[in-house]
């Protein structure tokens, strides 16, 4: 008893001594209830912290007077006044900066902060207006851990981004909650949305599993991307910008705000043009957003969105030896893909496409507890790449001067004049790659009771890929011959005319999910799983008479399945621990299952691919400092390699080559931490071991009756996986030397990064009855040199009459830098016979802002 | 604030402190090493088809006289010429050198004199009484002048088998070490060139006639452009040697100095003698190798012509057919091929005989 008192003296002692020091308390709640995770800073201070679960916070204020700002994603700014009497703020309640945000946020698996058990970055859209300036969208992720960015030739919208070393078909990409991989191949192409970096309000990487309750393929990680819906507010900016080799940009944005009809729209738009920093790519691109929400009643809401970004590039399709760019008069801005005709710069290579994504969404509060948010969208998507088509291609190698100089196309015009009615040897072609999509994603969210939420929901998606050749230049030529479509032999093509292949993909999707999620105390979890069925279908116009049954296949199904869960266990206010692990099968692209672009031979047993991941964290929010810490482990188990291979009596048969196991594992740590008021630092640095995990023997390959047929052997236990820099560290720095401007020096490195190859390249496929070779063992591609990279900003806000207006300047790769970006590994795995594109020397961008 | 400036100080300090990547691999391409590691002292390939002028020969090589002595020489002396001629051009360089060697024929003559019947046995090993080949000829003046210099010539009268036994008259050489038999003409011959006996008047007529008489002469023989043509004829008393350059049209009065061309490369350190033939793969060629839907070679791992030795093989049947002469050992070519490693390329490849293939050097 004695004891007791003794502690309860001391507990008294302490709530004095803590009320001396000036403990500021309150509550953070929306419409909805507590806000957890919401920021609550004495204004002009590094003074403060991140609400605890239930809302709630209290810190030592150090002054005895002042404002504090409280934030939170998808919500206006509240500043609340304090002073000495005036501590307890009591209820602090955040009105949504945008109409619908909240509820786009239910339906993209945003994850909080200190409780989603996953490893995650975000990236708000002031960042993106002060770091991004003239970059490829992804770049502004390029000081996250895990993530490898490069411009690859270095054409607009042409980047692309790797995570935790796998590449796009393997990284969840979503706009709003919408799944936009490519529905055949699971690619980005960041070039579709070239213009989204305008109208992004935050851009969040999940690293590992992820959040996302619907299918994904989040291998490496999901980049959630949540547009701007309509702000609140009236009013809107123009903003301008300029930059290095004629980079152009202009643009506004307008909303009308909530009207007391319960009507807001917003429109933006921006054209952006330029001559690129690679020699002919140049480039013109425009962006439209609108969203129009209506509040219907205090039940539901509506809210449509369309926003598109149709542009043109030129592009650097082919990489080069490093010794051309070395010994070219261009240097590094080398590109061997654009030649002159009649005088006018002309791309060779070259990229257009627009897809338009709209979507309707339907929010409706059902009771206070649950929900059901529905989106319909349609995506309509047209365009593609150039390229040269002939029986002598080898004329676009013919230069108007040196090996460097532009291609000589007055050459082949003068050729193809020349060949009169015998037809054009070469000529100027696309691939078209067009696709309509439709989807219906709904998200029903329930709490079962005060600790317990579940959510469910389908993911129906319906779409069709158009792929045909056009030729889009005969470069003085009649006409061009094309024999590949069966209905119409012996075809004198004229531009617009399809030519070579002429083929649809339908692809169906029909996905379910359902996910609880528990939240008491210090524990948070969630349990998920989702299935799904991809169902393909080829139509092929060319290979195969209208009259053939054949030019149209059945369909075929494939499953796939996530199972996930995690935990995150908030120790105190500063420590949290979490970890996570799943297990999903992901079934076979197009590609995989129709293989030879055919459909006779069809791979109907292509086989899923089984993905298995685990992670740790820990975290730790203090008042100066923040910092994360991540391991993570993922296996890429019996992944599947199908190939063709002619048998033993010339029939062609297709290999499914299993077991290949790849292991990505790593460690990732970042940080921020800001010692004074007017200083702040952030850093990053992510060490990943990235292997090939096994040997494949003896691996029996069946054809579809079930015969042996072949044996495989694949010796690449240890090869480390190419593509994508192992190593990869940042730090920045930002100096606030007077209120509203501020310098800022980013810093990027990377190491281990191995030139790519084909896994398969070294595969010994041995016929059954052949005499087995010897396999041999690969030795490790080659090694591009580690870089060091870094970028200069600045920031400055003034007023211009009544108006806020603001100005960045922006430099990147200060030190004009030389490094290899992207390599393809050559004879012997040494530099000599890599080919590779470098990245960007140093660019700059200057951009003002007024808004009104 | 100290403390502030201390922090960004040293930030700055870690940050600024790395180097070029790309510094070594540059190092590399700027400047080439060897097969041993040597360092080669540039990186510039040229190719050219040079013929040496009179003041190469006399300024540059200080001779007194415009022309080599021997082609060894020539393949001695023009290295060294080159290096000072070309002298930033490095490994792989090549050098078409056309250039003039002394090679005398001297103008003498010699009274014939008859070979006796009892000589033809020990030549021919018979009893028949005659020669039937220029052999005989040679072995029977290595046999009676033993002790022959250089320019010492005699002419004899023989009889000679060829489907019947005529009457010859050769004229035998001693040239560089060996003896050279050399056939007269014939009645017919000097009938043709308008004579009424069997011989010319002078050397002065000869000079006149002969070109004339050459090219009906040889009208349906194959003669070596540009090579010396030695020929016998006779005067009244007297067998003379003459030589004569055949142009293609026209048969010129050989002055003693001889034409050739030889090709050097340049192997990193210095120039040698090479027959090394550049040449670049068309889209036949590749049509040949049943390449020809994409005119190149697909050298990405797992394709058909990853492995050089496949690459090796199909150049090998280009080559075989394009040049069937050059197949032989020791010829060497360079070889320039398309490939598609992932993107559209181009190597390059060099290649020796080996007397049954060729294979890379």
């Amino acid at each position: 008893m004695k004891k007791f008192q003794s502690y309860l003296s001391l507990f008294f002692l302490l709530a004095v001594v803590t009320v001396n020091a000036q403990m500021l308390k309150g509550t953070v709640v929306d419409e909805t209830g507590a806000l957890p995770g919401a920021n609550v800073f004495v204004k002009g201070t590094t003074t403060g912290m991140n609400t605890d679960f239930d809302g709630n916070f209290s810190f030592d204020a150090k002054v005895s007077k002042g404002e504090v700002v409280v934030s939170f994603v998808g919500y206006a700014n509240t500043v609340v006044a304090f002073d000495a009497n005036n501590q307890d703020l009591g209820t602090i309640v955040l009105k949504p900066s945008s109409v619908g945000l909240n509820e786009v946020l239910v339906m993209a698996s945003y994850a909080v902060d200190r409780k989603t058990p996953v490893a995650v970055s975000t990236v708000k859209a002031s960042i993106i207006e002060e770091k991004l300036g003239s970059q490829e969208f992804p770049e502004i992720l390029k000081a996250t851990p895990g993530v490898y960015v490069t411009k690859t030739g270095g054409g607009f919208g042409d980047s692309r981004i790797n995570l935790r070393g796998f590449n796009s078909e393997n990284v969840a990409v979503m706009i709003n909650g919408v799944p936009v991989n490519d529905m055949e191949n699971g690619r980005v192409y960041w070039s579709n949305w070239a213009g989204l970096s305008d109208v992004t309000s935050s851009m969040q990487v999940q690293r590992g599993l992820g959040a996302a309750k619907v299918a994904v393929p989040s291998v490496g990680g999901t980049i959630n991307i949540l547009s701007k819906t309509t702000d609140v507010e009236k009013g809107g900016n123009i903003t301008m910008s300029t930059g290095n080799d004629g980079y152009q940009k202009y643009g506004f944005s307008l909303s009308t705000g909530l009207l007391e009809n319960g009507f807001a729209s917003t429109v933006a738009f921006s054209k952006t043009e330029g001559e690129g920093y690679v020699d002919g790519t140049e480039f013109k691109g425009f962006n439209y957003f609108v969203n129009i929400s209506k509040k219907l009643s205090a039940k539901h809401k509506l809210s449509l969105t369309t926003f598109g970004a149709p542009q043109r590039h030129g592009q650097r399709q082919d990489r080069s030896l490093i010794s051309r760019y070395r010994n070219s008069e261009r240097g590094i801005k080398f590109n061997p893909n654009w030649g002159y005709k009649n005088g006018q710069v002309t791309h060779i290579e070259d990229n257009f496409y627009h897809k338009n994504q709209t979507s309707l969404n339907h929010y409706f509060d059902i009771s206070e507890n649950t929900s059901l948010s529905t989106a319909l969208y349609v995506s309509v998507g047209t365009g593609g790449g150039g390229g040269t088509a002939g029986t002598n291609r080898d004329l676009f190698g013919v230069r108007i001067g040196g090996s460097d100089s532009p291609v000589d196309l007055d050459n082949i015009v003068s050729i193809n004049k020349a060949n009169g009615s015998n037809g054009a040897e070469a000529v100027l072609r696309a691939s078209h790659n067009d696709h309509n999509w439709y989807g219906v994603l709904s998200t029903f969210k329930t709490d079962l009771n005060e600790n317990i939420e579940f959510v469910a929901g389908v993911d129906i998606r319906e779409y069709t890929g158009k792929h045909y050749r056009t030729v889009t230049d005969l470069l003085g030529g009649e006409y061009y011959l094309d024999n590949s479509n069966e209905n119409n032999p012996n075809a004198a093509l004229q531009v617009g005319d399809k030519m070579s292949y002429n083929n649809d993909g339908n692809v169906g999707w029909q996905g379910l999910f359902a996910q609880f999620e528990y939240d008491k105390d210090a524990i948070s979890a969630f349990l998920s799983t989702s299935v799904s069925n991809t169902s393909y279908q080829r139509v092929d116009y060319f290979n195969y008479l209208d009259s053939d049954d054949l030019q149209t296949t059945d369909t075929y199904n494939f499953g796939g399945y996530v199972a996930k869960g995690g935990a995150n266990w908030r120790i105190d206010d500063t420590h949290n621990v979490f970890a996570n692990i799943g297990f999903f099968e992901k079934a076979a692209n197009f590609d995989a299952v129709f293989q030879n672009f055919n459909n006779e031979s069809i791979n109907a047993d292509a086989e899923n691919q089984k993905i298995f991941s685990v992670e740790f964290g820990y975290g730790l929010r203090s008042e100066k400092f923040t910092a994360n810490l991540n391991v993570y482990r993922t296996e890429w188990q019996d992944r599947t390699f199908t190939r063709s291979l002619d048998g033993q009596n010339g029939e062609e048969f297709i290999a499914n080559i299993l077991g290949v196991d790849a292991l990505h594992q790593g460690v990732e740590f970042d940080f921020s931490y800001r010692p004074f008021k007017v200083l702040s630092f952030t850093g990053m640095a992510s060490f990943g071991d990235w292997t090939w995990n096994n040997d494949l023997l003896d691996t029996p390959i069946f054809d579809a009756e079930q015969n042996l047929v072949a044996n495989a052997d694949l010796l690449i236990k240890g090869l480390r996986v190419a593509d994508a820099a192992q190593t990869t560290a940042a730090l920045g720095m930002k100096l606030e030397f007077m209120e509203g401007t501020s310098i800022s020096v980013d810093y990027n490195y990377a190491d281990n990064l191995y030139a790519d190859f084909d896994i398969l390249g070294s595969a010994n496929i041995t016929e059954v009855g052949d005499t087995k070779a010897e396999s041999v063992r690969p030795s490790a591609t080659w090694q591009a040199p580690a870089y060091h990279l870094f970028d200069l900003g600045l920031k400055h806000e003034f007023k211009l009459g009544d108006l806020d207006a603001s100005i960045f300047a922006r430099a990147n790769n200060i030190f004009n830098t030389e490094y290899v970006a992207d390599a393809r590994d050559g004879e012997g795995s040494v530099a000599e016979t890599a080919m590779v594109w470098f990245g960007f020397g140093r660019t700059f961008s200057l951009s003002a802002k007024i808004k009104f | 604030m100290k403390n502030l400036f201390y922090t960004i100080a040293l930030f700055f300090a870690v940050l600024t402190s790395c180097e070029s990547p790309m510094a070594d691999i540059y190092d590399a391409i700027d400047n080439p090493v060897d097969t041993a590691g040597n360092l080669l002292p540039n990186k510039i390939v040229g190719q050219t088809s040079y013929t040496l002028t009179e003041e190469d020969y006399t300024d540059e090589l200080d001779f007194n006289y415009p022309n080599f002595s021997s082609t060894d020489q020539a393949k001695e002396l023009i290295p060294g010429f080159l290096t000072s001629k070309f002298p930033v051009w490095g490994m792989g360089s090549l050098a078409e050198i056309t250039y003039d060697i002394y090679n005398r024929i001297p103008s003498v003559d010699a009274t014939p004199f008859d070979v006796d019947a009892s000589e033809y046995e020990p030549i021919t090993g018979n009893s028949y009484g005659n020669f039937s080949s220029t052999n005989h000829v040679t072995e029977y003046a290595a046999l009676k002048y033993p002790d022959a210099q250089d320019g010492d010539f005699y002419a004899f009268n023989c009889k000679y088998y060829a489907g019947s036994v005529s009457d010859r008259i050769y004229g035998v050489l001693m040239h560089n070490g060996a003896w050279v038999a050399v056939q007269g003409f014939d009645a017919d011959a000097y009938t043709a060139m308008g004579e009424s006996f069997p011989n010319l008047s002078s050397t002065d007529e000869a000079e006149e006639k002969l070109p004339i008489f050459l090219k009906d002469y040889n009208k349906y023989n194959t003669v070596k452009v540009g090579e010396p043509l030695m020929y016998v004829y006779e005067t009244r008393f007297d067998a003379h040697l003459i030589a004569f350059v055949y142009d293609g049209i026209n048969y010129t009065l050989y002055e003693n100095i001889l034409s050739e061309t030889l090709q050097f490369g340049h192997d990193g350190s210095t120039w040698v003698p090479d027959n090394t033939v550049k040449y670049i793969l068309t889209a036949a060629d590749f049509a040949l190798v049943g390449n020809d839907r994409y005119g190149n070679f697909d050298v990405r791992p797992g394709k058909d012509e990853e492995p050089i030795s496949v690459r090796i093989e199909k150049i090998n049947t280009i080559l075989t057919n394009n040049f069937p002469d050059l197949a032989v050992e020791g010829q060497k070519f360079v070889v320039d091929y398309n490939v598609y490693n992932g993107s559209a390329a181009v190597y390059t490849i060099a290649l020796i005989h080996d007397g049954t293939s060729f294979v890379q050097q």
